[in-house]
């Protein structure tokens, strides 16, 4: 049973992954790009991390999946923002390259 | 397993053809940061979680952040620095050929290639008991051959020397627009994660005695927390370099070679550890090294002589 | 060491051959420098698969010799660095007294 649910979150897990990397690579700019990837793979990131919890032998372990996926959404959230804030003030003076 | 291998394989040969050939330097930078986490990924498949974290620290994460440090100053020098006449299509002929010859050569030499069993790891897990410590790349690297890891570290700090010697008058510190103080989110970023960072740093350092981890990278993870300080802000460039600083950089290579100097008439040997005192002995060693390593390359990221805390 | 092909062997035996050809045919001394690294990590490879391949545990020498060329690469790594930081601007400098 939890083999099952483990697959299914993993699964769900990947395809945002998929989702966000199409989306890098499809989208036309750096702003949607940011978007598609930190939005979609935040998403495939926790739904993997749940996937490996439920697999977890121990609470400390569940404990510590947690904290890293809390950790890495707060660290490419903020990357985002500054990433985008980079864009924003630069755009008027530097062309943006393919 | 195979498959998943065999596609791992395939992009880190992949990504090393485009980081060689994509025109864009920038690109090529990004894409050499990219291979060395593949890499790691590899390593760690390949029984070596150790050279993973460490590659992972030193060789993408650390690296990664000088090349593109160096690549900021490239790129405000203008377009034509460094680029000399492009070579001939003869040129171009010649070292492809010679280098597909050289892989091939490699590969077919490293299929046939008999391991034998009667080596010197074999010898080192063996006598794992008298190192004082359980991670035998630890024991290794601290005990068995010190020297090694003695010279390495005298390495770096001539690397560092020789980079200082190398710094113009002029220094180059990152422009303020490009250090994103005014961003709100960044104080918050670099409150919450330089603690956890440097914990993490010190984890490592403590746990590379019993499972992977150790000096190299728990000083890679701490120059990491160094760099984050620098660019958020909270640390900063200074062109003198304070004593105590100084005494930091030279920590590891002289408690290394001060303890094995002092038990040396009482074992006969440089670098020879009494057998009760071998674990804190390693310890010792290992954070002063920790700590010497993540200052230096701290240093070498931020392109100064020293380092001030700047005002919040 | 065995007849079917490995993937990490022919991985490393690519990193070396991609290595060796960037360093010939780029011309940006940070290209170059790249180009080194990537010969060097197709070493590394090698000297983790010959510890992977031996009987028993992966044997801890060749680790701890990869451990330290690694750190060995980023010292003279950063140090090629240094060096073209150094030419940039004393050509930076150069091309200033010229303009006067």
């Amino acid at each position: 049973m939890t083999h099952w649910m483990a697959a299914l979150l993993i699964t769900a897990g990947l395809v945002f992954f998929l989702a966000g990397t199409v989306g890098l690579l499809r989208f036309p700019d750096a702003f949607t790009r940011l978007h598609a990837l930190t939005k979609a793979d935040n998403t495939g990131l926790g739904l993997l991390a749940a996937g490996v919890a439920v697999l977890a032998l121990t609470w400390q372990l569940v404990l510590l999946i947690a904290l890293t996926w809390l950790l890495a959404a707060m660290a490419s959230s903020i990357a985002c923002h500054l990433v985008a804030r980079h864009g924003l003030h630069h755009d008027n003076h530097e062309e943006t390259r393919e | 397993m195979m498959v998943f291998d065999s596609l791992l394989a395939l992009i880190i040969a992949a990504l090393a053809w485009r980081c060689v050939t994509v025109r864009d330097l920038f690109q090529a930078i990004v894409t050499f940061i990219v291979l060395g986490l593949m890499l790691a990924l590899s390593w760690t498949r390949l029984d070596a979680p150790d050279l993973a974290l460490a590659e992972a620290g030193i060789g993408a994460g650390l690296l990664g952040v000088l090349l593109l440090s160096t690549w900021r100053v490239v790129r405000d020098a203008g377009p034509d620095q460094g680029e000399g006449p492009p070579p001939s299509p003869w040129v171009r002929t010649a070292a492809a050929v010679g280098s597909i010859a050289l892989g091939t050569a490699f590969a077919v030499v490293l299929h046939t290639v008999e391991v034998d069993s009667d080596r010197a790891g074999g010898l080192a897990l063996e006598s794992l008991g008298e190192a004082g410590v359980e991670q035998p790349v630890t024991a290794v690297l601290l005990n068995f051959r010190s020297y090694d890891t003695l010279l390495e570290l005298g390495v770096l700090l001539m690397a560092l020397i020789g980079a200082v010697l190398l710094r113009s008058p002029l220094i180059h510190r990152p422009a303020a627009e490009d250090t994103g103080t005014e961003s709100p989110l960044l104080p918050v970023l670099v409150t919450v994660f330089t603690p956890l960072v440097l914990l993490m740093g010190t984890f490592l350092v403590w746990a590379g005695a019993h499972s992977p981890g150790g000096a190299f990278q728990g000083g890679a993870v701490l120059a990491g927390a160094g760099v984050m300080l620098v660019l958020g802000g909270r640390l900063g460039g200074d062109a003198q370099v304070s004593l105590l600083l100084r005494a930091l950089l030279i920590l590891g290579v002289s408690v290394f070679t001060v303890i094995g100097l002092l038990l040396m008439p009482l074992e006969g040997a440089f670098m020879a550890y009494p057998e009760g005192l071998v674990y804190p002995l390693m310890v010792t060693i290992e954070f002063s090294l920790a700590l010497s390593i993540g200052l230096t390359l701290l240093l070498l990221f931020t392109g100064t002589n020293g380092l001030r805390g700047a005002p919040a | 060491m065995s007849i079917m092909p490995e993937p990490f062997a022919l991985a490393a035996a690519a990193l070396i051959a991609v290595g060796f050809y960037g360093f010939i045919t780029q011309q940006h001394p940070l290209r170059r420098l790249l180009a080194i690294n990537i010969f060097g990590n197709g070493v590394f490879m090698t000297l983790i698969l010959v510890a992977y391949w031996l009987p028993g545990d992966a044997d801890p020498v060749p680790h701890a010799m990869v451990l330290t060329g690694i750190v060995i690469a980023v010292s003279a790594t950063a140090f090629g660095l240094a060096l073209i930081r150094r030419r940039i601007l004393d050509a930076n400098r150069k091309q200033d007294h010229g303009d006067d």
